[in-house]
């Protein structure tokens, strides 16, 4: 510990397992002054699982499921930057059906993955009835997606070339129905979020963002929308049903319309998630009316290229870059997660934050690390143990 | 239509994704020149294609994706920093020294980002 001028400066080590980041492994290093950090440092590849490495062993069609365990929250999203990027390598073109089932499926996800997100942001501010209110409404769009497709988690909706499964006209109906709950209740959740003071102390100002920061690191997703970066894949890149739909993109200015925030604050933060919400609800329920009639997918034949294909995930732009040469397997995969491209955005947030904010400035960018990780070391007596060596121990110890 | 003139040898187009092959030595003014055109970088790949490595910058300019190509040999490859230009470059210079092995010169903060300090041999990438 060094003492300057009175005041003692700390380091705080938040992490790598830490109960406010309890998805996922980051660490941490905050020095404080009294309250205030006044610096930040970051150390992430707690959960590094090789998955670029692995998908250049996997047939092209495998790598679809295999990406889709990239991440649990947005499963829909890494396979969708996928196969548009194995499309935009081999200059498929899409049904329009299939482009509609994507959209919807898309959707749905982003609407479960912000009331997971609004849920955790409550719960870090202490307020875990709210926490339990929106998680339980998120019921709703969960049961949804399991009779849309049969699963909860991992939809396994895409195929190189188009989906694996249909809409079927009876479900129509309920997710209609399910969509207008969901409206319902997400107007319940904007009224506590807005009114409660509780929400404003704790959020206001706290882990702001400045525009010229979030364009000069790069942020994405939300994260730069809350401060005032308007740039989102969806419209900019026009693919899947997107540019058929009339929907809007959700920025600070919005949520400054609503209620008083800063750029990039817990508050514009919740704000714009809440409102995306609104918007993936009008996608979702003019793609169902629209929904064409046709084809599932089409067929398709491997090509020597290279392709680039991105989606706008939940936490912001998911990048996929194929190269091919002309084989089974892809020469290089390359996959972003929109979180290693907000991960620089921690370093203005943290700066002159409260020690009992770190919490909530944390979760304000909605971190999914199992994304942006993707190799573990294990150490027994000080040595590193091998993958078979492992496989050993848990064999003497399960027989 | 977008040109680099004659900073770039070749080019190539599909889709909205164009490519850019630049030589290593002309990468800062084919920098300038996409920061002019206000892009954002999305990403770093890094690829050992066997006789040699290349290195992929992709920048996003709205519904376009600007990839610059800059093609290295394999004994000991060398770049400098784009964190000048770009300082969301940071995160995605450390991975490409990780997993590639390609030594990114005057990088504010080249320490290990997913691989464990203490590892040493091969790079996982490399083929």
């Amino acid at each position: 510990m060094r003492i300057e001028k009175g005041y003692s400066r700390l380091r705080i080590p938040v992490g790598p397992v830490h109960p406010a980041i309890a998805e996922s492994p980051v660490k941490f290093m905050l020095d404080v002054e009294g309250e205030v950090v006044v610096r930040v440092d970051f150390e992430i590849g707690y959960s590094h699982r090789g998955i670029e490495y692995l998908s250049q062993r996997r047939r092209w069609d495998q790598i679809t499921y295999l990406v889709e365990r990239i991440c649990g929250i947005c499963s829909h999203s890494h396979p969708f930057a996928y196969v548009q990027a194995v499309e935009n390598m081999l200059g498929i073109e899409v049904p329009d059906r299939a482009k509609y089932i994507r959209t919807i499926i898309g959707e749905l996800e982003r609407i479960q993955s912000h009331l997971l997100w609004a849920g955790i942001a409550a719960e870090e501010i202490g307020y875990e009835t709210l926490f339990m209110y929106a998680w339980r409404d998120r019921e709703i769009v969960n049961e949804l997606l399991e009779l849309l497709t049969g699963n909860r988690v991992n939809y396994a909706m895409h195929r190189i070339g188009g989906v694996r499964r249909n809409i079927r006209e009876s479900s129509i109906g309920v997710a209609r129905e399910k969509l207008r709950k969901l409206a319902e209740a997400n107007e319940k959740l904007k009224r506590i979020f807005l009114k409660d003071t509780r929400i404003a102390e704790r959020g206001l100002g706290v882990a702001a963002l400045s525009r010229e920061d979030a364009i000069k690191l790069g942020a994405v997703g939300p994260n730069a929308r809350s401060s005032n970066v308007d740039e989102d894949i969806r419209r900019d890149d026009p693919h899947a049903a997107y540019p058929y739909i009339d929907w809007d993109v959700i920025t600070y200015k919005r949520a400054r319309e609503i209620a008083e925030c800063n750029e990039g604050d817990v508050i514009s933060q919740v704000l714009v998630r809440l409102l995306e919400i609104d918007e993936s609800i009008k996608i979702v329920e003019q793609a169902l009316k629209d929904l064409p009639k046709g084809l599932m997918f089409t067929p398709w034949r491997m090509e020597e290229g290279e392709g680039i294909g991105r989606y706008e995930a939940p936490r912001g732009e998911v990048f996929h870059y194929v190269r091919s040469d002309g084989s089974d397997h892809p020469i290089r995969h390359k996959i972003r997660a929109p979180t290693l491209a907000n991960i620089p955005t921690y370093i203005p947030k943290l700066m002159g934050v409260q020690v009992a904010d770190i919490p909530i400035a944390i979760a304000s960018i909605d971190p999914c690390l199992c994304c942006t990780d993707r190799m573990c070391t294990v150490t027994l007596n000080g040595k590193m143990v091998e993958w078979d060596k492992i496989r050993e121990l848990c064999r003497r110890k399960y027989r | 239509m977008i040109e680099l003139g004659k900073i770039s040898v070749e080019s190539k187009e599909r889709g909205n994704r164009v490519y850019f092959t630049v030589p290593k030595e002309m990468l800062t003014d084919a920098l300038e020149v996409v920061k002019g055109m206000g892009c954002r970088l999305s990403t770093i790949t890094g690829a050992d294609l066997g006789s040699h490595l290349e290195i992929l910058y992709h920048f996003s300019l709205k519904e376009k994706i600007i990839s610059l190509r800059v093609i290295l040999g394999k004994e000991c490859p060398e770049i400098h920093t784009i964190t000048g230009h770009f300082p969301a470059a940071i995160l995605y210079e450390r991975e490409l020294m990780d997993l590639l092995g390609i030594k990114v010169i005057d990088h504010p903060d080249p320490r290990r980002l997913i691989l464990p300090e203490e590892m040493e041999g091969k790079h996982p990438l490399r083929r």
